[in-house]
């Protein structure tokens, strides 16, 4: 045995730190890269020399149920009335960017957007479609891949001690979370925006003595179960993991994030009264703090029927929330170190479903918006055809675009990193490539 | 139970669904935010929605929840019980059998016997009690 394998494993691993970093550069596949903490996978200097890296923050507003792109982000004034149905075409302050009319807020913030109108996937069923897009994989039976926030919480270094790195605001059980990541770098799920965090306080009948005690009884009681179980079993680690990071919570000077009521009457009136608009709220609130992903969701998007009707109710939602999103950043500062994404698991069929006046799921061809984080704003990328139905020029998939958002976060798309079975995996899946054209 | 109406079983007073109703008779489907979906239920609005994820919510609930007041709530039955019983070694096996379905063991006996003797102590004993790993199924 050499006297290399003699020292002690914090040694050794330092070694292999300036080793890998001086000889091999970022892209280490195979275990070796979990040795590696966030700070030491500083961004590339290509990354930044191309216009990424700008992003210290993401916040990812996930429309669920599959969003019209027709009516939204890619309209089509020119195409027949079967497809266009009564959706109105109108400009914006950016040449080149058209919205429906339904967006008319965000017209006057068009100049800080990039649409990218050629998404496509396979995807067209709800849950496979909503995993797909969240963590560049498609579901299979085996294990659960890790979320576009997990690995960014993963890959960079936390920003904010006391506050989760990863918070998901109103979204479903079924999301993916830290998949088969270890449980620090799960979210904190906010359930109602409104409501803040429950139980955030002592009990009052309890001191911070004896709130101390217990949780040192906890600890004393768990001894045997721990020593038999913890290395095996990741559901009993969590469980350590978790305690360890309410307390945090508890006893941090950034709790107020979560209170909602801390912010003037203008403000909510700027953002609107809707619980989506106040999560939205809510995770600017968190990224001022240092939280770097705040993923928000936004249900009831999966218009079979009465697609128009639901347009005039909901997108004005959404436009409301995003523009005062887009002010608010811009007037703090905060927009260029934010990357803000509008996002959904697939568009609407183009042409109307006339018996319903819906449109049905479609992968084929749909949009999603970037803002912020070094994205050069008034900008359209990918193109569909005149129905829409087809991507026709420059098609970006879910890889993709979780590379993309990598890449503005500085982190690393292609780096492997190894689940517990022993396979690889990264954040743009195989071959996703971040579209670099979108930074300035 | 005084101001609960027969066909919503929510609290009229309040509006929260009662801590102790079945999961069956809790408002449904559950919304975000409630205790249900807290700890893992489904929406039971689209299929496969429910986890067994561990989060930092179901966390906070345990320490400072309703759960972790209401060992010392007076109408509560461990409050009750262990008023009634006076020695401390039998208050401590009382805790672990309706917490643990066990006994102490002889280790454990001798670690939290003194806390059995103190009235604060007990208290935080069942509330550290109820946010431990033993609950945890391990296959």
């Amino acid at each position: 045995m050499s006297d290399f394998n003699k020292l002690d494993e914090v040694t050794r691993r330092s070694f292999m730190t300036t080793a890998a970093r001086s000889c091999l550069g970022v892209t280490i596949a195979g275990s070796a890269a979990e040795l590696f903490s966030p700070s030491v996978l500083a961004a590339d200097p290509a990354t930044i020399a191309s216009g990424g890296g700008k992003a210290k923050s993401v916040i990812y507003l996930f429309m669920s149920g599959g969003m019209t792109h027709l009516d939204t982000f890619d309209p089509k004034p020119d195409a027949p009335d079967e497809f266009r149905g009564p959706t109105e075409t109108i400009k914006t302050k950016a040449d080149g960017v058209r919205l429906g009319h339904y967006m008319s807020k965000l017209a006057g913030q068009a100049d800080k957007v990039a649409l990218v109108n050629s998404m496509t996937s396979t995807q067209g069923a709800h849950g496979p479609g909503r995993y797909f897009m969240r963590t560049s994989y498609t579901q299979r039976a085996s294990l659960v891949h890790p979320s576009n926030g997990a690995w960014i919480t993963r890959l960079k270094a936390r920003a904010n001690e006391s506050l989760p790195s990863f918070v998901t605001v109103g979204s479903g059980n079924g999301h993916p979370a830290a998949g088969f990541f270890e449980p620090q770098y799960a979210p904190l799920p906010v359930g109602d925006a409104t409501a803040g965090l429950q139980n955030v306080r002592r009990l009052r009948q309890v001191s911070e003595d004896q709130f101390n005690k217990q949780l040192a009884l906890r600890q004393l009681l768990d001894k045997q179960f721990d020593a038999q179980f913890h290395k095996g079993q990741k559901d009993v680690r969590a469980y350590n993991q978790v305690f360890e990071e309410a307390v945090k919570l508890m006893e941090s000077k950034d709790l107020e994030a979560f209170d909602l009521k801390k912010e003037n009457s203008k403000v909510h009136s700027a953002y609107g009264d809707h619980n989506f608009s106040k999560g939205v709220l809510l995770a600017r609130r968190l990224v001022e703090r240092g939280v770097r992903f705040v993923d928000v969701e936004f249900g009831g998007f999966d218009w079979h029927n009465d697609n128009f009707d639901q347009c005039e109710q909901k997108l004005p939602v959404l436009d409301q929330a995003l523009s005062a999103l887009l002010k608010d950043l811009d007037g703090k500062g905060l927009l260029e170190s934010t990357l803000v994404v509008v996002a959904t698991e697939f568009g609407r069929t183009p042409k109307i479903v006339q018996a319903r006046s819906g449109r049905n799921h479609f992968p084929k061809a749909f949009s999603y918006l970037l803002a912020g984080g070094g994205i050069k704003g008034g900008q359209v990328y990918g193109k569909t055809d005149k129905t829409g139905s087809n991507v026709v020029e420059n098609p970006v998939g879910g890889p993709d675009f979780n590379a993309t958002i990598g890449f503005a976060m500085g982190v690393p798309h292609d780096l492997t990193l190894m689940s517990p079975s022993r396979r690889p995996f990264k954040l743009g899946a195989r071959d996703g490539a971040p579209l670099t054209e979108l930074f300035g | 139970m005084s101001g609960m109406s027969a066909v919503t079983n929510r609290n009229s007073r309040t509006g929260r669904a009662a801590l102790n109703m079945r999961a069956s008779e809790h408002p449904s489907p559950f919304r975000a935010g409630t205790m249900i979906r807290q700890f893992g239920g489904s929406d039971r609005n689209s299929p496969e929605a429910a986890h067994t994820d561990a989060t930092i919510p179901q966390a906070l609930t345990l320490l400072n929840g309703q759960v972790a007041a209401g060992t010392e709530n007076r109408s509560s039955k461990v409050f009750e019980a262990l008023a009634e019983i006076t020695n401390p070694e039998q208050r401590l096996e009382y805790l672990f059998l309706a917490f643990y379905s066990s006994r102490p063991s002889a280790e454990e006996k001798k670690d939290l016997l003194p806390l059995a003797k103190d009235r604060d102590d007990i208290f935080t004993l069942a509330r550290a009690m109820l946010t431990s790993k033993r609950y945890l199924f391990v296959q």
